[in-house]
């Protein structure tokens, strides 16, 4: 008995001195998003902002497919020791609503680190679709059901679930047509190749509604964004109501040491709030949070229990 | 989706290798007719087949400007996790389409291309009955819904559609490229940049972005 006593309290001391040292070597962040979508933009955001408090150099890995299943599921499986963590957005409890089988539980296989930030997007349309606001697409949608078509990043991402969102208050059917990745759908929006596309990152859109390429209907935001206070929200542009707003959150496999967890917390709490550090995440379009693990917890059931009746009376499946 | 994969690569290279920059943007048929005839301002113009010819012939562009620069090849789409079907020679081809329940494609320029084998292999009043013109998306949306079992079209707009597989181009002398000629616009005002990006896109350093744009450079 006294012996397996002490051998506990060796194991613990050793976990102790583990934590201590952290980040002894470069941590890496899998992004399971493509690069060029908002996932990646805060990934590699993040990344930027943790290495000097870390002391270490931040890695993104993006390891990207099955909306966001891919990655997570390496993030799942791999050592809870710190050196790797996770960035995801909204599939990452939503996938469990489209899929027959998902490799993970998004609350049971993660230790939360932080809920980073929220954005929001923005409808655009080729100009070659007849219609100026919200209110003119839902008239020419409603004369032609699936019709117009709108362009996602894969079934049951962000884009996704937008646009069946969109589909669900307006009592429309716009057609979505699933791309392998946010940049081939943005491009085939440009070229015409699809009518519709909701932008994830409001930066990626500016350049080409700027130049007159895409027409900005409405921004999902129940507030006008800062960087382009032009585009008007979808209320005000024809479809009260609507607001599709996701967010960003930075996880770790779920047996990690809580003494990590409170250190990545503690660095992620200082370093993004400072003020510049917030002007440099709202130049992109996005809304710092930088929650405590808890309130990221409370976040995430939260969405569960909103996207759960949505996807159901939408019936939005990726099979 | 035109050349459109190839010119997100090619305008921020020319972009970046001589400060001009290049605002690409995709029109109809309809309104392209209508910006050649009012003369709205562009300096440069992609286009291909029979619109081109016409654009010349109205006196639309500098004479001579006109060059292809790129093309893209046509090939055949299945749903993802379907079995390939063989369509190494047009024998193979002419067996994998008439045993598929539906094939789509599009009223554009691979559309007419697939019309094109589908009579060369003798099989154009067969294949009626279960052809899909595609007005909404690309044709290989049309199976990843499930609405067609085969799509044929351009293979950069093809191969991006989540839930398909890209199985081949068309076979043989079967297959032709969709080619894209860009020329200046007798309007424009920056002929001078005009012309370099014209030796830019035509250039060996343009090839492999093209390429990444599922594109490849013309045979001129």
């Amino acid at each position: 008995m006294k012996r397996a006593l002490a051998f506990v309290a060796l194991a613990l001391t050793a976990a102790y001195a583990c934590a201590a040292e952290y980040p002894a070597k470069p941590v890496r962040i899998i992004s399971p998003f493509p690069p060029g979508g908002s996932v990646d933009l805060v990934a590699r955001l993040v990344g930027a902002e943790l290495s000097k408090p870390l002391g270490q150099q931040v890695v993104i890995d993006n390891r990207s497919g099955a909306s966001g299943m891919i990655g997570t599921e390496l993030a799942k499986n791999a050592a809870p020791d710190g050196y790797t963590l996770l960035v995801n957005t909204l599939p990452f409890v939503t996938n469990q609503f489209a899929y027959r089988k998902v490799p993970y539980d998004p609350v049971g296989d993660f230790a939360p680190v932080s809920l980073l930030a929220s954005v929001a997007s923005v409808l655009v349309s080729h100009p070659s679709l007849p219609v100026n606001s919200m209110k003119d697409l839902i008239a020419l949608a409603r004369s032609k059901p699936d019709a117009i078509t709108y362009g996602t990043a894969g079934a049951a991402t962000n884009p996704h679930i937008a646009g069946e969102l969109l589909n669900n208050l307006a009592k429309i059917k716009l057609l979505p047509v699933h791309y392998k990745g946010g940049g081939p759908a943005q491009i085939a929006t440009l070229s015409g190749e699809t009518q519709l596309y909701f932008v994830n990152a409001i930066t990626e859109a500016l350049p080409h509604i700027e130049a007159k390429k895409l027409k900005a209907l409405g921004i999902t935001a129940t507030k006008r964004n800062a960087i382009a206070p032009q585009i008007p929200t979808m209320a005000e542009a024809g479809l009260p109501g609507y607001e599709f707003t996701t967010w960003q959150i930075l996880a770790a496999p779920k047996a990690t040491p809580g003494q990590i967890i409170a250190t990545l917390n503690e660095k992620v709490r200082a370093t993004l709030k400072t003020p510049e550090a917030v002007k440099r995440w709202q130049d992109r379009g996005l809304d710092m949070i930088a929650s405590t693990p808890e309130e990221m917890t409370a976040h995430l059931m939260s969405e569960i229990r909103k996207w759960r009746v949505v996807f159901k009376e939408q019936g939005i499946k990726a099979e | 989706m035109g050349s459109m994969s190839a010119w997100n690569e090619l305008a921020p290279a020319f972009a970046r290798l001589t400060g001009h920059k290049v605002t690409v943007a995709q029109e109809t048929p309809a309104a392209l007719e209508q910006g050649l005839a009012s003369g709205a301002p562009s300096d440069l113009i992609v286009l291909y087949g029979e619109p081109l010819e016409r654009a010349i012939r109205q006196g639309k562009l500098v004479e001579g400007s006109s060059l292809n620069f790129a093309r893209a090849a046509v090939g055949l789409s299945v749903k993802s996790g379907a079995p390939w079907p063989d369509i190494s020679t047009p024998e193979a081809f002419k067996h994998a389409v008439l045993g598929a329940r539906s094939i789509c494609y599009s009223y554009g320029g691979s559309g007419q291309i697939a019309e094109r084998a589908m009579e060369q292999l003798g099989i154009a009043d067969r294949m009626k009955s279960r052809t899909v013109r595609s007005e909404s998306g690309p044709a290989a949306g049309y199976v990843a819904r499930g609405e067609a079992e085969m799509a044929i079209q351009q293979v950069n707009v093809s191969e991006p559609v989540a839930g398909t597989d890209y199985v081949g181009h068309l076979p043989g002398e079967l297959h032709e490229y969709v080619v894209f000629a860009i020329a200046i616009m007798a309007a424009s005002k920056e002929q001078e940049a005009a012309r370099a990006l014209i030796r830019f896109v035509t250039s060996p350093e343009a090839e492999p972005l093209l390429r990444k744009g599922m594109m490849e450079p013309a045979s001129r």
